[in-house]
């Protein structure tokens, strides 16, 4: 198995040598032992667990680790577009307890929702061009596929759904974000609704649609909160479809939103255009929508209560794509295009 | 003891703790990642144009608490950075950070290039395409710098093609460099030229080459910038210069275009001559 907590960032760094003489320990302390690295700032500050959920790739692969979830067992359920096993289920330890999953060669969005006291899994997938409603088991239970009826695809290809939300009522809303960018609204049936968004420059449009979650942090006002992840922002719009503000997170091309208690989380994909592979981190807003804490990113700046901009600061993450936040406030952060690496483990301190 | 040396005996002394000492270990045995196995990110360096006439301004910063930046100027020391400073001269600058407890970065590196004579006219054989048309030909020689935004209108793009410019100095000049400052973005299909060559006249009639010099493709979409391909000259008075930027044409196999034989654009946004000072 391999061992990631090893000195790989040590060794790169002397092969790929600055033309500064590199001065790798700068700071060091011989009569001081090493401590654990800590990320993050102020309430929000986390431990670093690279080896959570390490298994055999021989046996268990992962490709694009998209999206996890927490289930009402406490289990942790991460997808990914490896069609040997498109849903891997852990416990929060880490020990891996069951997969399944062939037919997701796209699988992308994973949302949670839980109906009539039964949680049920709602998979995107970017290749087949359709939502896929499933138990914990995998048994499939409603396809939505592209929606014709909404007389804004002329064919299938054109819809790409990255993720889903689903409000109390039952309705089911579908994010285009790799498509036109349009979202679908559905009732608990698939009967199509209503379309909003789609591309634009007004601020009801989107460029990169990639998340949507219902943000009833306010019970009495549940809203949807959405990603525009080309323009590093996330939108709010009424459950009816209409655009009402925009959170401005300026460096941050932020995958999708996700709630928990006040807070809203995000994976940050990448920091910086156009040259900014493996430039991820995660970033914590409070109940009033203002960066809080960024684990692996810089530390959050107001000035005039304008945010400035962000970016990574330690090489921690790649391309985080998702965080899961789990029922002890720690974190999973599943990764796209990293090299086929397991999720990372954030514990809160 | 010079700063340089005092660096030097520094960096021995990280590998002589490596080597002598035992191994750190943390105080028990814990299932977090250590101090010293994750490298910093590279600061973020904040300046104007790097094109500039006089001076320009520069900040860094990495953004993190406890951490430190260094930067080098040209071949100078290295110096740890306490404020913003102005460059004044064409370089190269480069800039790390550190950290106790982290690795340091990867170099920031800019190059600022002070702009050269003044172009009286210049003139293009070659149209950029109508989605990125600048401000015509003007854009090569009004000393301002494109971004890393190519939609910013200060550059021209050539769809698959090359730009072929001609400068007239209106008298006969020594020059002993010219430069062409490009973008490279692959992830947006643009890329380095493939060869530039530059010609020069007397008359504007009758041309003699006095520069040539290929380039290499990019092998990801993961590297480029902003690029200044400076070419050295052949000693000729002239007043007439024709340069030949040689777009790729198609981009490279590897690319994701490559299979739709998608077409490689060139952007430049200045042409600079300089003499002998």
């Amino acid at each position: 198995m391999l061992n990631r907590r090893n000195f790989l960032g040590l060794t790169s760094s002397l092969l790929t040598g600055s033309l500064l003489l590199p001065d790798l320990l700068w700071g060091y302390d011989a009569s001081r032992p090493f401590k654990d690295l800590v990320i993050g700032h102020g309430s929000h500050r986390y431990k670093i667990d690279y080896d959570w959920g390490l298994l055999d790739s021989s046996q268990y692969p992962v490709k694009d680790c998209h999206e996890m979830v927490q289930d009402s067992k406490g289990r942790i359920i991460l997808l990914t577009n490896e069609t040997r096993n498109n849903v891997l289920i852990y416990d929060k330890s880490g020990k891996f307890l069951e997969s399944w999953g062939h037919e997701y060669p796209g699988a992308h969005g994973l949302t949670l929702s839980k109906e009539n006291g039964e949680d049920f899994l709602y998979i995107s997938d970017n290749n087949r061009h359709e939502v896929i409603k499933t138990t914990l088991k995998g048994e499939v239970v409603m396809t939505l596929p592209f929606p014709q009826e909404s007389g804004k695809y002329e064919k299938a290809d054109q819809y790409i759904p990255t993720e889903v939300a689903v409000a109390s009522n039952g309705d089911i809303y579908v994010a285009d974000g790799y498509g036109m960018q349009y979202i679908m609204r559905y009732n608990a049936k698939g009967e199509l609704l209503h379309v909003f968004g789609g591309r634009g420059d007004g601020p009801e449009h989107f460029d990169n649609a990639h998340g949507i979650c219902i943000d009833d942090r306010d019970t009495s006002n549940p809203r949807l909160l959405i990603t525009a992840r080309q323009q590093n922002a996330l939108k709010h719009f009424s459950l009816a479809g209409e655009y009402l503000s925009t959170i401005e997170l300026p460096g941050a091309f932020i995958c999708r939103p996700v709630i928990d208690g006040e807070n809203v989380y995000g994976a940050v994909l990448v920091s910086k255009l156009p040259f900014g592979s493996e430039s991820g981190f995660v970033t914590i807003l409070d109940g009033q929508n203002r960066v809080i804490s960024n684990p692996g990113g810089s530390t959050p700046l107001y000035q005039d209560n304008q945010l400035q901009r962000m970016h990574q600061v330690v090489k921690v993450f790649k391309h985080p794509h998702d965080v899961c936040v789990d029922d002890d406030k720690n974190l999973y952060v599943a990764q796209w295009n990293s090299g086929g690496v397991y999720p990372i483990k954030l514990v809160r301190v | 003891m010079s700063s340089s040396i005092l660096h030097y005996s520094l960096f021995s002394l990280s590998f002589l703790l490596i080597a002598c000492s035992p191994p750190p270990q943390a105080q028990q045995e814990s299932p977090f990642l250590q101090e010293n196995s994750i490298q910093l990110a590279s600061p973020v360096l904040e300046t104007g144009s790097t094109l500039f006439r006089d001076s320009v301004r520069v900040e860094l910063a990495l953004g993190m608490e406890g951490a430190v930046c260094f930067y080098r100027v040209g071949k100078n020391e290295l110096i740890a950075y306490e404020g913003p400073f102005w460059i004044k001269e064409s370089c190269e600058l480069q800039a790390v950070a550190r950290a106790a407890g982290w690795l340091e970065s990867e170099p920031a590196i800019a190059v600022f290039k002070r702009a050269g004579l003044q172009v009286a006219k210049a003139f293009l054989e070659s149209a950029p395409s109508s989605s990125y048309p600048g401000d015509g030909v003007s854009t090569l020689i009004d000393g301002k710098k494109g971004s890393l935004n190519f939609h910013d209108g200060k550059w021209l793009g050539f769809d698959g093609g090359s730009m072929v410019a001609l400068l007239d100095m209106e008298t006969p000049i020594n020059a002993e460099a010219l430069t062409v400052s490009i973008l490279s973005d692959p992830g947006s299909w643009i890329f380095p030229p493939k060869r530039i060559e530059v010609q020069a006249s007397g008359d504007g009639k009758q041309y003699v080459k006095i520069a040539e010099k290929d380039y290499p493709t990019p092998a990801s979409t993961t590297t480029g910038g902003l690029q200044y391909l400076e070419l050295e000259l052949e000693s000729t008075q002239a007043r007439y210069f024709k340069v030949t930027v040689e777009g790729l044409g198609l981009v490279p196999d590897w690319h994701p275009g490559a299979a739709q034989k998608g077409k490689a654009w060139l952007f430049v946004d200045e042409v600079i001559l300089e003499i002998a000072e």
